[in-house]
């Protein structure tokens, strides 16, 4: 099965362009626009015939500038659903690689930019840092897992108060060397980001001279957000995800998107509300005593298993009037002794676009 | 042998100040016996910086002891609970070891990870 990264196959020029285009780094409907700046009709077009045309084009228009820059601002607004905010003061906006270069080669492990892209993101200056990852590929002899390499992106959005990293999760294989298929675990594993991300920040913080500080996801969230939208008309909250450790105990609290709970609308709430029908009965049995207000004592049981628990992350889903304004889990970054999910505070923003959900968590931020 | 009771003074935490935050840390003396730093930061909503200053400062106070969580990684599960408890003083432990959960010998430390919670030793009421 193909993964959602960019593979390196060719050491640069018109090939490595050809294929960067090609992959997943770029949709579809991102190909067909740059088409059309080029003066091509997308039509029906795969994707490969896109790029080969696009390719062919800019080659007859002499590479001009402006379609390379607008290749560039194409592959900013591919969605990027894992994000991790800081803000504060920017200091200066500084002159990095020319973001043009990782259209054609692999790139240097520096930041490029600033790109600006007026129409999708008026506010903010983008920088983009390659990085470079082993990854094991059954070979064409179907006999040995060789060796390849995955340029894997690094976005930084940058306004005069905030600064946040966005990027693409994928699975992948880590190898060292070519193996043998038969020795092999072919078992694809999550990308470690959480071991890239915190030192990105340092190094693009330094460049900016930015003082920052993480955004505290738990009072954004678990405070202010729930504070403000939980049980309020015209707002419909659902607990989707809760990952908890307190006093030796793990909790892993996770309402499937096809699950029965789902369709019933209930989805963690079904879980506190199962609680306390357990109590309620036990106490009309044993004590002859009704507890008063059900929901009163639901909403206590979910207080304390999202909120006074020791969350590591909760998902939650937002819709407002019928319409879907923020979904996103997450991770609050409070294991720091090690790199891990848990040991920086980031999101993985679901559904509904990445800026918006980003403007409204900033909307309640300090 | 019963706990005694210890009232603790956090004015000098501005954060802790508020009454719901108050309200908080006295509701969450009542139900949890050990703390760590995202407890109070996910129920109160200050920092998790802020809330280990408070853990240290009740240790200081003589109330809670910290102890080292140890964790041994599973890759089928996306938590499990913890290996070992240790008196934060003693650090890690030695390898190799048994895991009480899957009964596999850790030899490696990077199959481990740690957690630090404060175990009370007295019962505590918060207050200004």
């Amino acid at each position: 099965m193909p993964i959602d990264a960019f593979i390196m196959r060719h050491a640069g020029g018109v090939p490595f362009l050809q294929s960067f285009l090609q992959s997943q780094d770029f949709e579809k409907d991102s190909l067909k626009t740059i088409a059309r700046r080029l003066g091509i009709t997308p039509g029906n077009r795969s994707r490969d015939l896109l790029a080969h045309d696009i390719v062919y084009e800019l080659q007859q228009q002499d590479w001009q500038a402006v379609h390379l820059t607008e290749i560039v601002r194409q592959l900013l607004r591919k969605r990027k659903p894992w994000m991790s905010v800081k803000t504060g003061s920017i200091g200066n906006i500084f002159s990095g690689g020319n973001p043009h270069d990782l259209l054609f080669r692999d790139g240097d492990a520096i930041w490029y930019g600033p790109i600006s892209d007026p129409e999708y993101d008026p506010e903010a200056n983008w920088y983009i840092r390659p990085h470079f990852i082993k990854h094991g590929e059954v070979a064409s002899d179907k006999k040995t897992i060789e060796q390849v390499y995955i340029r894997w992106l690094c976005f930084a959005r940058v306004t005069n108060d905030t600064l946040s990293l966005h990027w693409r999760g994928f699975s992948h294989l880590p190898i060292e060397n070519d193996i043998d298929v038969e020795v092999s675990s072919t078992h694809n594993i999550q990308y470690g980001y959480w071991y890239q991300v915190p030192p990105f920040f340092e190094e693009i913080e330094n460049y900016l001279q930015a003082k920052v500080e993480e955004l505290n996801l738990q009072q954004v969230v678990l405070h202010r957000l729930w504070n403000g939208y939980l049980k309020q008309p015209g707002y419909e909250w659902k607990h989707r995800r809760i990952r908890a450790e307190s006093s030796g105990v793990s909790i892993n609290a996770h309402a499937g998107s096809r699950s029965i709970l789902e369709l019933e609308g209930q989805g963690i709430s079904h879980l506190a509300s199962t609680i306390r029908i357990a109590v309620a009965l036990e106490m009309q049995e044993r004590y002859s005593i009704t507890l008063p207000d059900p929901s009163y004592f639901d909403d206590i049981i979910l207080r304390t298993i999202i909120r006074e628990y020791g969350a590591l992350s909760y998902e939650f889903s937002l819709k407002q009037h019928g319409k879907l304004i923020f979904r996103a889990h997450s991770y609050f970054g409070d294991k720091t002794e090690k790199p891990s999910q848990d040991s920086f505070p980031h999101m993985r923003l679901i559904e509904v676009d990445e800026l918006s959900q980003l403007a409204f968590l900033l909307a309640h931020a300090e | 042998m019963a706990l005694q009771m210890t009232t603790i003074a956090v004015s000098e935490f501005p954060w802790a100040r508020e009454q719901q935050a108050l309200r908080t840390l006295n509701r969450l003396a009542q139900f949890h016996r050990a703390w760590s730093s995202r407890l109070i930061s996910g129920a109160i909503g200050c920092r998790s910086n802020e809330a280990m200053s408070l853990l240290w400062f009740l240790y200081n106070a003589k109330v809670v002891n910290p102890m080292l969580v140890i964790y041994h990684k599973h890759e089928d599960t996306n938590s499990s609970p913890p290996t070992l408890y240790r008196d934060f003083f003693q650090g890690p432990p030695l390898l190799p070891f048994t895991c009480d959960i899957c009964g596999e010998v850790v030899t490696n430390e990077d199959e481990l990870s740690y957690d630090l919670e404060f175990v009370f030793t007295d019962k505590v009421s918060f207050s200004i």
